[in-house]
């Protein structure tokens, strides 16, 4: 009985994974400059989802709770690191233009500059971009970080206007 | 105009190909069990630790039972049972969240750095009262025996050298600890503020 259910939770667990796990890498980037950093944090992260769908009880979608959990799982790291800027030998990962067709390299100096700039925004702006990027609806982000739908828009579109504005400047 | 920019902004971000690769089943089940019991273990070991001061002193106490050596148990039976005290009644409320939502991770970690904070207090103050109590008693013991036959210099010179390297030990690990929890403190602080300004909004 007790290893049905185990087997089954293994089953959940991977289906999740399997959906969302780039979704939570990338959220893991938003958070984590070093790759090496940004690995553990996405490790910390699966951990976390682990530990707590059994306690799932389908209150709010799978998606919702999941991102929730690894929201939460971002903001311990960064609170346990005690700081939230790029480390002077920590660079950034930038494309290997010796490795990559030219327009790779242009798309992952997009993406680069993506991220960077979401990196450098304030936790709360960061928070409800990064789900934005990941497709949720006000709704869902509103569940997710356990604020009002009212509230999420208006937090999405000040954090929209400060990414454009980071974006506009100088590449 | 804008839903096509932020059209671009996914699929940019999207197109991240982030690889780690994840942890098997198995092995997230392992480091979760020990996760799970992290916390437990720490107050398990300072109960043990207790247990086993309070076994110590008792002994020494029996097989020296002197004037000395008795109010000396005494004092580390108060030490202990007032340390263990404070633990149990510090730890309450910081086992888990109230709900799954920012807010309430917010105040559960703020709960956290404010219990830390306060062991740190505790700490300076136990520090004090246990240097109030020894000081004394080192000298005391030091020029009691000084000129007579049983005096041991070097044991006397260890004894007061444990002493300060224990108290400078204990005053930069506390200065360390309030240290990172202050700004910890001030990163909750600064969260809490951006969520309550969009709160007016």
């Amino acid at each position: 009985m007790i290893a049905r259910q185990r087997e089954e939770l293994v089953r959940r667990y991977e289906s999740l994974l399997a959906a969302y796990q780039p979704a939570l890498a990338r959220m893991a980037a938003s958070y984590e400059w070093a790759p090496h950093k940004r690995e553990d944090l996405l490790q910390e992260i699966l951990l976390a989802i682990w530990k707590a769908l059994p306690k799932f009880r389908g209150d709010c979608s799978e998606r919702t709770f999941m991102f929730r959990i690894a929201q939460n799982r971002c903001l311990t790291h960064i609170w346990q690191r005690g700081r939230d800027a790029q480390t002077a030998d920590e660079p950034p990962d930038l494309p290997d233009p010796h490795s990559n067709p030219e327009a790779q390299v242009i798309a992952l100096r997009e993406q680069n500059r993506l991220q960077d700039a979401i990196r450098t925004l304030p936790i709360a702006y960061r928070q409800v971009l990064t789900l934005t990027l990941e497709d949720l609806s006000q709704a869902e982000i509103a569940a997710v970080l356990g604020i009002t739908e009212n509230n999420a828009a208006v937090r999405s579109n000040r954090a929209r206007n400060a990414l454009r504005k980071l974006l506009g400047g100088p590449r | 105009m804008v839903d096509q920019e932020l059209k671009d902004w996914q699929a940019t971000w999207q197109s991240a190909a982030e690889t780690a690769a994840p942890a098997p089943p198995f092995d997230i089940r392992r480091h979760a069990a020990r996760a799970g019991r992290r916390l437990t273990v720490r107050y398990a070991a300072g109960c043990l630790w207790a247990v086993a001061l309070l076994a110590f002193s008792t002994v020494y106490a029996m097989r020296h039972p002197t004037l000395q050596w008795l109010l000396w148990a005494v004092a580390v039976w108060i030490a202990t049972l007032v340390a263990v005290g404070f633990m149990i009644w510090n730890g309450r409320g910081l086992w888990t969240a109230a709900s799954q939502s920012n807010a309430a991770y917010v105040e559960l970690s703020r709960r956290r750095c404010l219990a830390e904070l306060r062991a740190i207090r505790f700490g300076y103050a136990l520090l004090l009262a246990e240097l109030i109590v020894v000081t004394p008693w080192l000298l005391w013991n030091f020029f009691s025996k000084l000129g007579s036959p049983a005096f041991e210099l070097p044991a006397h010179l260890t004894g007061f050298a444990v002493l300060m390297a224990l108290t400078a030990g204990y005053l930069v690990w506390f200065t360390t600890y309030r240290r990172r929890k202050l700004r910890e403190l001030e990163l909750l602080a600064e969260f809490q503020r951006s969520v309550d300004e969009d709160d007016i909004a």
